[in-house]
């Protein structure tokens, strides 16, 4: 662990790390619910909402990237030195303008990832260790989330590529468990579609986008810290895409055994499933499995998220080197975890939380301000460098012509070619 | 430096011992009285030479007088071969010493030249003028050649002193591969190494560690295949080493390591010369130190700890199911101990309910928790394992045996532990062997009893913040700058489908791994002569020779012709 070189994580670890947001609550915890029977078509819609979405952030990140390729913050030398994530909203929105809007993602991602938390000792304390008081689930969750962010960001990176892959392949082998097992899916109870008309599909379908599609907006900031920030909405849409399928799946197996009925009743629905799972005395019990991966997934989400916080504060403080970082980490590590054990006073009222109010608070920093800084950054750039039209000309594709600055009509290549594969 | 080693105390009386020993030694041209002579008869180059290392009692000087001229021969008893002084010292400079006399008639002495042409027998020969060389030097088991009217001195290497067989290697045994292991000497190792790379890219490069052991290190590398800043950072943190001696290749490995607090195993070592061929044909680096029968390598990983060399001359896709069963060796290993106690202790619910009424009749009779009776058969067997490694061999396999079984045995009918807990505790042990590495193994087997204190203190979600920390670590760790899980995380395609699991066919490996060796150097066929844009690796087999498809047809055409 130096802390001299930048970090960079290559494309594949984006990829894990999407995956795991992706899993992370949602695999219990059923995206689409106020969908009732169609949460899985909800869940293929929600799915190609966010893959649209991809091209937004894409976008944003192109223009911050070149932006910082052009000026990187502290000097041209110290390009090489510094950890190239952070500096975001700054480079949208200018000085003032950007760290307030820092400070609002800062308190968004930290009270993502309390609800993250809350969602892990939940089920922990309803499943596995029902009579543990939380704050001994919370402390060793957070201080492992700690630790490993503080240790940066390739560990982490590393880490979901260990865990995740192990992660998705038993979900989707817990799935396949399901169809095998004799007399448990019944197909016909996912007809018919549409059946209460189309406002709890819509409904269905905004939740699915802001949980969990959209939550990759925390990558923004971390996909700069890849070799070339241009190529960043692949591995995301990838992680959409597979982790789509298997969501949709899984609704449609929740629904298939349980009924639309008890699918929506059950808070954990998927684990419900999974208790039904006996084949031949043998494979049985599979729900630990299930819990195992969740906490895993989840863990891996938890940190993306306040890996995301901690760039919000390096961004506002202009934090430059990664010593700095580790008492940032673990401040936030605390806040997040007291709100986790003191913000909603049941499951229920987080589940009510997440159904009404995430899906209109968490699309305006998903959508709405990525959105408006990805107009702000081109006004911006118009008004400080018009000299420079080259990167920006053609409004018509500006993310493509983004992505061929690599080498800036400045002819200062702010970094080294890029590896190219053989 | 040799000033640290502590003088005998009567120095005078020493050497005049050491010396009236030497009587079957080279050149016994004085009487032994004689001998005894103060220090004042030395010529003033033997004199400080002596005087510098303390009067040890087994630095041997002797005096020829030859026609007039004192020549002195200093030596260190044991380091060296008496005969080769003999034959190629002493005797050529009587024979020098006889020749001018016949031939010139003035007495003027062996000159340096003449004594140097004359010992043309001996393999290595230089002229020394500093003291600190000249010392480090004997203490090699060099010969210094002195005389009263030289201006320099002559050093002849004369190595010789008893040493091992090669024999073969106990911890890394194979059923196929080479039988031979490394020795004590650093020569002979670096030797057997050479034998298996005759190849003129192969550098040794010597250095000295340890200010008082002063031990020859050698550091082994294939020029052009290495990486260079592999190369620097292993000579930078050789240089780093501050330590009076090294006397086992573990002094060293702790200083070069990337993380000391880690509990894994960052540097690998082998007793075998063709793992460090193969580990320098990938690109690595091999560290060796004299005295030591182990090679360090550097950069390890994870792995390459979890790979044996049979895997490598066996069946390719028999490497598969054998590296499979080694994983799952090391999961059980790690997690096995653990998994009993956080599910006798807490989740009973999650076993299968035949299997968990059985488990409890067991434990009925077991007088305390699980996390105590985990961690006493843990204790029990780390007992037994130690034992076997320390006992004398013949006794080892009884101790283990009487461990093994009559006290398993009679634990489980005295209700003092579970029958469960027995084979959990055996199995566990059991797996640790199938890893290859002896280190790795014993860390994985201690980190598994660690397991058991979460596991009983939270049950599975112990055991998964245990398994994560342990991860988190994992992730974090480097050897040498090559992240230690590499080729999993940071995932190498090419890595991975050439030898994680599965060790692909040989010529099925066209490159070394990328993240070793300079990616540019080819495994398979030589980069120099192929282009290296134009040249594919073939992805069959070459061709069998026509001289067996032709037997193979006529076989086939007889075969047909007899079934009509």
């Amino acid at each position: 662990m130096d802390g001299t070189g930048p970090t960079y994580i290559t494309l594949w670890q984006l990829f894990v790390l999407a995956v795991g947001v992706l899993m992370g609550t949602s695999t219990l915890l059923p995206a689409g619910v106020p969908a009732g029977r169609d949460a899985w078509l909800a869940v293929l819609v929600a799915l190609s909402v966010g893959l649209v979405l991809t091209a937004l952030w894409q976008r944003l990140i192109d223009g911050v990237a070149a932006a910082n390729r052009r000026s990187p913050p502290g000097g041209q030398e110290q390009a090489e030195k510094r950890p190239p994530a952070g500096r975001v909203w700054i480079v949208a929105f200018g000085p003032v303008v950007g760290r307030i809007v820092a400070a609002l993602y800062f308190v968004h991602f930290v009270h993502w990832s309390a609800a993250v938390l809350r969602n892990m000792t939940t089920l922990i304390g309803l499943e596995v260790l029902p009579r543990t008081p939380t704050p001994v689930i919370l402390v060793p969750f957070v201080g492992l989330a700690v630790w490993s962010i503080s240790q940066g960001i390739e560990g982490t990176g590393r880490l979901a590529e260990v865990v995740i892959p192990i992660a998705f392949i038993a979900s989707g082998l817990i799935l396949l468990l399901a169809l095998l097992t004799p007399g448990l899916v019944d197909m016909g109870q996912l007809l018919p579609l549409f059946e209460r008309g189309y406002r709890p599909f819509l409904h269905g379908v905004l939740l699915a986008v802001s949980f969990p599609f959209a939550e990759l907006v925390a990558f923004i900031p971390i996909a700069l810290s890849l070799r070339d920030p241009s190529r960043a909405a692949t591995p995301m849409r990838w992680a959409m895409v597979v982790t789509g399928l298997l969501l949709a799946m899984q609704e449609v197996r929740n629904i298939a055994v349980l009924g639309v009925h008890e699918a929506v009743r059950f808070l954990y629905p998927g684990l419900a499933v999974n208790e039904l799972i006996e084949l031949g005395r043998v494979v049985q019990r599979i729900e630990a499995i299930a819990i195992a991966v969740w906490i895993n997934a989840g863990f891996i989400k938890l940190t993306v998220i306040m890996l995301a916080a901690t760039s919000c504060v390096q961004e506002i403080l202009d934090l430059r080197e990664r010593r700095h970082l580790p008492p940032v980490i673990a401040a936030i590590g605390l806040v997040a975890g007291a709100l986790a054990a003191g913000l909603y006073s049941t499951a229920g009222e987080l589940a009510l939380f997440a159904m009404d109010v995430w899906v209109v608070y968490a699309p305006l920093f998903q959508i709405a301000i990525p959105a408006i800084a990805l107009v702000s950054l081109r006004m911006r750039q118009r008004q400080l460098q018009p000299d420079a039209g080259t990167i920006m000309a053609g409004t018509a594709t500006p993310g493509r012509s983004g992505r061929r600055s690599g080498v800036s009509p400045g002819g200062r290549a702010g970094r080294p070619p890029y590896r190219t594969k053989r | 430096m040799p000033k640290a080693a502590s003088p005998p105390p009567s120095t005078g009386e020493g050497r005049e011992q050491s010396m009236g020993q030497d009587g079957n030694g080279p050149g016994k041209k004085r009487p032994a009285k004689e001998n005894a002579a103060s220090k004042a008869d030395h010529i003033p180059l033997v004199q400080a030479v002596v005087a510098e290392l303390g009067h040890p009692e087994d630095l041997m000087t002797r005096q020829l007088r030859l026609d007039g001229q004192t020549v002195e021969i200093v030596f260190i008893d044991g380091l060296v071969d008496r005969t080769t002084i003999q034959d190629t010292i002493v005797n050529r400079l009587q024979r020098e010493a006889l020749r001018r006399r016949a031939q010139v008639s003035r007495r003027s002495g062996i000159t340096l030249q003449d004594a140097e042409a004359s010992m043309v027998g001996t393999p290595h020969l230089e002229r020394v003028e500093e003291l600190d060389q000249i010392i480090n030097r004997l203490l090699e088991g060099g010969t210094l050649i002195a005389a009263d009217n030289w201006k320099q001195a002559l050093m002849a290497s004369t190595e010789g002193w008893e040493k091992r067989d090669i024999t073969e290697p106990d911890t890394e045994s194979v059923v196929r591969g080479s039988r031979e292991g490394f020795t004590e000497n650093l020569r002979t190792n670096t030797a057997l190494v050479r034998r298996r790379l005759r190849s003129r890219d192969l550098v040794l490069e010597r250095l000295r560690v340890g200010s008082v052991s002063n031990t020859p290190v050698t550091i082994m590398y294939l020029k052009g295949i290495a990486h260079e800043s592999l190369l620097a950072e292993v000579k930078q943190r050789l240089a780093r080493v501050d330590i009076n001696g090294v006397l086992e290749s573990g002094y060293l490995e702790e200083w070069i390591e990337d993380n000391p607090f880690s509990p894994f195993p960052q540097v690998q070592y082998t007793e075998r010369p063709d793992r460090v061929a193969a580990a320098l044909l990938q690109g690595k680096v091999a560290i060796m130190a004299d005295n030591t029968p182990m090679a360090l390598i550097v950069p390890t990983t994870l792995n390459s700890l979890m790979h044996a060399p049979d895997d490598y001359s066996e069946r390719s896709w028999l490497s598969l199911p054998v590296r499979l069963v080694r994983y799952t060796g090391l999961i059980f290993t790690l997690l096995l101990p653990a998994t009993y106690v956080a599910l006798t202790s807490y989740h009973v619910e999650l076993v299968p309910t035949p299997l968990m009424l059985s488990l409890i009749r067991q434990r009925e009779t077991v007088p305390y928790p699980s996390v105590v009776e985990a961690l006493g058969m843990e204790l029990v067997l780390q007992i037994l394992i130690e034992a076997g490694v320390r006992l004398p061999r013949p006794v080892g396999s009884a101790v283990t045996i009487v461990g093994a079984i009559v006290i398993g045995d009679a634990a489980v009918s005295a209700g003092l532990v579970s029958a469960t807990m027995v084979i959990t505790a055996s199995l566990t042990a059991l797996a640790s062997f199938t890893i290859p590495a002896y280190n790795l193994g014993a860390t994985i087997r201690w980190l598994g009893v660690l397991l058991i204190i979460p596991a009983s203190i939270l049950g599975i979600l112990g055991l998964l913040f245990g398994i994560m920390a342990l991860l988190i670590h994992l992730a974090n760790l480097r050897s040498f700058g090559v992240p230690y899980l590499v080729p999993t995380a940071p995932m190498v395609w090419e890595s991975n489908r050439e030898d994680m699991l599965w060790r692909s066919y040989h010529w099925r490996q066209p490159f070394r791994p990328q993240f070793l060796a300079r990616r540019e150097t080819r495994s398979i066929g030589s980069s120099e002569a192929t282009g290296l844009q134009g040249w594919k690796p073939p992805q069959q087999p070459p061709a069998r020779e026509s001289k067996h498809l032709e037997l193979e047809r006529s076989y086939s055409a007889t075969a047909r012709g007899r079934t009509r």
